[in-house]
């Protein structure tokens, strides 16, 4: 269990900025998830602290020892640092069998044979890939290759895991099962755990942390239960959840029982949050109550489109030029054109200040 | 946040670390000797060939006042381009360089063009074999063609034996017929069509037909298809093709010595090596220069119009299909003219040149005069050849043939382990200035046609240089200027390998605490084998038929095959000189059914110089 921190970090390729003085820390035994879309530095960031990159200046120590510091021109090899990494493309050697695959990092720190043999053949049997040794990784459909790239990252026994984007080759169902074995492996090692992902969901699902990226910086670094219900800005707000969250602006000002804000068309009553000024408000779609008769205090809607999904439907409605997103469950049924009553919960609505796009906390 | 607990080591310990930990990274190590090397092997020659323009040299004492051996004068200069002499010297054979290169290009491109679109988009039968066949003369020296003609169309202007064409018809051909820039740029265009074939037909056959069915669903006809969508696409290739016959066309030596001297017809790559066989150095060096500006004007000119253009040739997606217009009544007739070609202008040149190696008595085209003699005899007999052995007796013959093998082995070895640590060396380093350097000095040679090519290393290594010794007549020049030659071609097929491996394959090995050494053992190289072969073996099929590049720099003791051409041909032992044609055809055949064993070899792979 490793503790890895960043520490004012920057990274240019020629004249764009890909990473831009980020600061983080991640806890020993952590799953720290860096998420944004892509270009937004997140793999820069992996592969420094992997020592595929080298930093434009910083610091990044591991377990308290520095192994990149620019001030002191340290670099400490990719190899040095104790660390595993599975790559997006998973990068296993096209000429080598799986059993060479998995044996050559044993082999390079000069295990005996026997051992060697020993240790890969445990690992694949845990993995659920006993008997593929002598196959060669094209043979392989794409969870098994997977499953060896994984192989091979655990078999030197690495006390930080990096993870590329492992899951993005997959498809959707491999990648739910993935998603349980990565996260239970990840618990019975113990390991520090970095994973790269654009998938939102993948962030929510599997890290004890999540970092969220835009442009080189960082936006917000909190718990996944914290990122999804206070997203720290207007990019996070507005990068995180699916379907995508209503982002209105208005104007809000302090009145009876909290703030009202003043949306055009319609507007919110009594937010639990002290805000005056040009806002954004910020609301999930399945915050949203809808209701097919007239209710108190719902605001009138008329219906633009229906997506049924299974389980849910997601249903656009408009109210004049605003559009909302609302998420509704099987048992409401709704048509195109339908006019309908929107109830909106304003403790669940977040706040941002229109200028600097933060959080207005509460 | 940022409490820096270390101690701050000295800034000059922490400079030097600095400078030690970016020097130790593999790559720029490399990449380091490698530019060294580069600029010792093609930048340095360059000024030095220059520099001999700009100063008296001995042989100019006769020639004119203020004399002063080794000091800076414009005299070569001024007497080549101003002169009373300037017209025989550069104006007259700048001309006839250009006149036979665009005339040469014109046919090139016109019969590869044709014979690419005929035989990979349309419904012709036999493309196939077809498409092997035409490709032939591009692993042909390029003046084998140039020796068929003189044996078909050779006409008493010359004395000796009478051609094929007056054993046929009786009649003397004409002289335009017979020497000069009419055959000069047949011969050529006869041999540089293929390269045109080989690009234009890989460009063809990656144009998605999507691109095409997607132009006829919203209207348009045939030709509109082919004006507005097909040719735009394969524009760059057809450049590409254009600028490789041209600038080969320009530099080529063979061809017009064969064909132009004989008539006192000259272009600047035969008359340069006059010059220089008369102890002009200079001269020789000036028009050599002018080879080069030439050829850097085309390929500049070429760049500004492909410009962004270049990356339509790589746009073949998965599932690529690809259709054949069907040619309707044209086919048949296009068939016998294809055909008719091949027999005639692919085949028949070769088997000239056989059957003139199998007669006793020159052009004697009876049966009766067919005899292993000129293979087999020992020799002795005065009547023929002044007594010169027969081929397979012959230790000159045994000797060049073991130069050619050796020269052309060794130069392909090193070229392929050069060219993968370049590619290395400039992958790795994508986006730095060195990286930039290194693709920029490894291409120069491209630039520079291979006549002047060897002339350059003349004036480079006729004397010795730092801690090198004179180079001049051994065999390590010929190494050395064949391998610096086929830099620009290996180097992009070392860049190409290493962008298909990949970098994360070799990072993986890297985390896995690997050295570079191992990573280049058990990754990188078992990873582009097959290109190193296939590259190992395009570079034995262009080193083997060398003579323009070599010519210059060859002694008695380092003859290749191609230089005992040359000779016998000088002497007039045609049937020697058309032996040892077969001899290099057979030699160069055969690497090329090799090639064709090797997976994921590709003929046209060593064309792509830019």
């Amino acid at each position: 269990m490793q503790r890895i921190e960043l520490r004012h970090v920057t990274k240019r390729f020629g004249k764009t900025v890909a990473v831009d003085d980020v600061s983080l820390t991640i806890e020993p035994g952590s799953f720290l998830t860096i998420l944004g879309p892509s270009g937004c530095g997140k793999t820069t960031i992996l592969r420094m602290i992997a020592g595929l990159e080298e930093p434009d200046a910083g610091e990044i120590l591991i377990d308290g020892r520095p192994v990149f510091s620019r001030a002191e021109s340290i670099f400490v090899p990719a190899a040095e640092r104790g660390l595993g990494m599975v790559f997006q493309s998973y990068a296993l050697w096209p000429h080598m069998t799986v059993y060479q695959n998995v044996a050559f990092g044993l082999e390079m720190a000069r295990m005996p044979k026997a051992q060697i043999r020993q240790r890969v053949s445990e690992i694949l049997a845990d993995l659920q890939m006993a008997g593929m040794e002598d196959r060669y990784p094209q043979e392989l459909s794409g969870g098994q290759q997977q499953r060896v790239a994984l192989a091979r990252m655990l078999a030197p026994k690495p006390s930080i895991f990096l993870l590329d984007e492992p899951l993005s080759n997959l498809d959707a169902r491999l990648r739910m099962d993935m998603r349980s074995e990565l996260k239970r492996l990840h618990r019975d090692t113990h390991a520090t755990a970095v994973y790269v992902t654009h998938d939102q969901l993948e962030a929510l699902t599997m890290s004890t942390h999540v970092a969220v990226m835009c442009a080189g910086r960082l936006q917000q670094l909190a718990s996944p239960d914290e990122v999804y219900r206070y997203p720290a800005n207007l990019f996070v707000a507005d990068f995180i959840g699916s379907p995508k969250v209503n982002l209105l602006e208005g104007y809000a000002r302090p009145a009876a029982g909290g703030t009202r804000v003043d949306l055009g068309t319609f507007s919110l009553e009594a937010l639990p949050v002290w805000a005056e000024g040009a806002v954004v408000a910020a609301i999930r779609p399945e915050d949203v109550q809808l209701s097919t008769e007239p209710v108190a205090g719902g605001v009138e809607f008329s219906v633009y489109s229906v997506l049924p999904a299974g389980s849910e439907a997601i249903v656009n409605v408009r109210c004049r030029e605003t559009m909302l997103t609302v998420k509704v469950g099987r048992g409401t049924r709704v048509d195109m054109d339908q006019t309908v009553w929107l109830i909106f919960d304003p403790r669940s609505i977040n706040l941002y200040d229109k200028a600097s796009g933060l959080l207005i906390a509460a | 946040m940022a409490t820096v607990t270390l101690r701050r080591p000295s800034p000059l310990r922490v400079q030097l670390r600095r400078l030690w930990h970016v020097l130790a990274r593999p790559h720029v190590a490399l990449s380091l000797i490698l530019g060294l090397v580069l600029i010792y092997l093609v930048i340095v020659p360059l000024l030095r060939i220059a520099w001999v323009t700009v100063t008296w040299q001995a042989e100019d004492a006769r020639l004119a006042r203020g004399f002063e051996e080794g000091a800076l004068t414009l005299f070569h200069w001024q007497r080549t381009f101003f002169g009373s002499v300037s017209r025989e010297l550069v104006y007259a054979p700048l001309v006839n360089t250009l006149v036979t290169s665009v005339g040469a290009t014109a046919l090139a491109l016109f019969l590869g063009c044709g014979l690419a679109w005929l035989l990979t988009r349309t419904d012709l039968p036999g493309r196939r074999l077809m498409g092997n066949l035409v490709t032939i003369p591009y692993i042909l020296p390029s003046w084998t063609i140039s020796l068929a003609w003189i044996t078909c169309f050779k006409n008493p202007r010359l004395g000796g034996a009478i051609g094929f064409f007056q054993f046929l018809t009786g009649a003397a051909p004409p002289n335009w017929l017979a020497y000069g820039p009419v055959p000069i740029i047949i011969a050529l265009g006869l041999h540089y069509y293929a390269f045109a074939y080989l690009l234009m037909s890989g460009a063809l056959a990656s144009v998605d037909v999507y691109l095409e069915e997607s132009g006829e669903i919203l209207g348009a006809n045939r030709w509109q298809i082919l004006r507005r969508i097909t040719i735009p696409l394969v524009l760059p290739a057809l450049l590409s093709a254009f600028i490789l016959t041209f600038s080969r066309s320009m530099g080529t030596f063979g061809t017009p010595l064969f064909l132009g001297r004989p008539v006192g017809y000259y272009t600047l790559s035969t008359s340069l090596y006059s010059f220089l066989r008369q102890g002009f150095r200079a001269d020789a060096f000036i028009l050599g220069l002018v080879l080069i500006a030439l050829s850097a004007i085309t390929i500049y000119m070429n760049q500004r119009l492909i410009g962004t253009r270049k990356s339509f040739v790589t746009i073949a997606g998965r599932g690529l299909r690809v259709r054949g217009t069907p040619l309707r009544g044209w086919k048949y007739p296009l068939l016998v003219i294809v055909v008719l070609f091949i027999v005639v202008c692919v085949l028949g040149p070769i088997v000239l040149l056989v059957w003139q190696s199998l007669q006793l008595n020159d052009n004697d085209y009876s049966l009766g005069n067919l005899s292993l003699y000129w293979w087999t005899t020992t020799g002795g007999n005065r009547l023929y050849a002044e007594g010169e052995r027969g081929l397979l007796r012959n230790p000159l013959v045994w000797n060049a043939a073991r130069n050619s093998l050796a020269l052309a082995g060794i130069t392909a070895a090193v070229v392929a382990v050069v060219g993968l640590l370049l590619g290395y060396a400039i992958v790795k380093g994508r986006g730095t200035w060195l990286s930039k350097l290194l693709e920029q000095v490894a291409f120069l040679p491209y630039l520079i046609p291979s006549i002047a090519f060897g002339a350059v290393y003349l004036a480079m290594f006729a004397r010795p240089l730092g801690p090198f010794p004179a180079l001049y007549g051994t065999f390590s020049l010929l190494v050395l200027v064949c391998v610096a030659k086929n830099l620009p071609f290996s180097s992009r097929a070392g860049v190409s390998s290493m962008l298909q491996v990949g970098k994360e394959l070799e990072e993986a090995a890297m985390m896995h605490g690997a050295s570079w050494f191992t990573r280049f053992r058990r990754v990188i190289i078992p990873l582009t084998s097959s290109g190193l072969v296939s590259g190992f073996l395009l570079t034995f099929i262009s080193t083997i038929r060398e003579l323009s590049l070599i010519v210059l720099l060859v002694s008695p003791s380092t003859f290749v095959l191609p230089n005992l051409v040359f000779r016998y041909n000088e002497q007039g032992f045609t049937q020697l000189a058309d032996g040892i044609v077969v001899v290099l055809v057979v030699m160069s055949l055969a690497a090329q059914w090799l090639i064709g064993r090797v997976k994921g070899a590709d003929l046209a792979r060593g064309l792509r110089g830019n």
